[in-house]
């Protein structure tokens, strides 16, 4: 079984963003303008934070530390 | 119990990866996790304890960027799995102190494996990888 890992680390006070904290709705954003620094909020916030990835197939996470 | 699992008519094979970190799982001796409402928690001290059991005895254990996981891949049929909303359906309610280990199996593949629920509990991971 091929997979692909990494270790991410970052802050939850500062470093992310989740879905409902945005200024319109979700539906409403332009991703395709939006800087790769914004997505990787939502990525550490929604994504990840909130385990939404495991919403993606193929894609899992573990949480292996906390501050 | 027995659980009945002739409900599913559509079944079809699939595989989970499961990780499992012990020193962030050690490390939280709050019964404030995701998922739990009490420390007593029966339901998940027992999924917690079986799951454990299986991946120390038969899993792998391996280091990833400096971080010791324990590994393992189940494969199943999904008429081996069973959900909340099997027994939503039925009014029916699982009483997880008499529960069989071998229908524990069978919410675990379902529940937590299939619906993700594993997740809820820290230093638990899962990810699916195949589907046939």
């Amino acid at each position: 079984m091929e997979i692909y890992t990494k270790k991410i680390q970052f802050r939850t006070d500062g470093d992310t963003m989740w879905e409902d904290s945005y200024d319109e709705p979700i539906d409403e954003i332009d991703f395709n303008s939006m800087p790769d620094k914004d997505v990787w909020a939502l990525v550490y916030g929604e994504y990840i934070e909130k385990q939404r990835i495991s919403e993606i197939n193929g894609f899992g996470i573990t949480q292996v530390k906390t501050y | 119990m027995k659980i009945r699992q002739d409900f599913v008519t559509n079944s079809s094979s699939v595989s989970y990866i499961i990780t499992f970190c012990p020193s962030l799982y050690n490390s939280v001796d709050s019964y404030l996790w995701r998922g739990r409402d009490d420390e007593k928690n029966i339901k998940y001290s027992r999924i917690e304890e079986l799951l454990k059991k299986d991946l120390f005895e038969s899993g792998t254990r391996a280091y990833l960027e400096g971080c010791e996981l324990y590994v393992k891949k189940y494969e199943f049929d999904t008429s081996e799995a069973i959900t909340d909303s099997h027994f939503e359906e039925q009014n029916e309610e699982i009483d997880f102190k008499t529960i069989s280990d071998e229908d524990l199996w069978s919410y675990i593949r379902g529940q937590f494996f299939g619906m993700g629920d594993l997740g809820r509990i820290w230093g638990f991971g899962v990810t699916q990888v195949d589907t046939f």
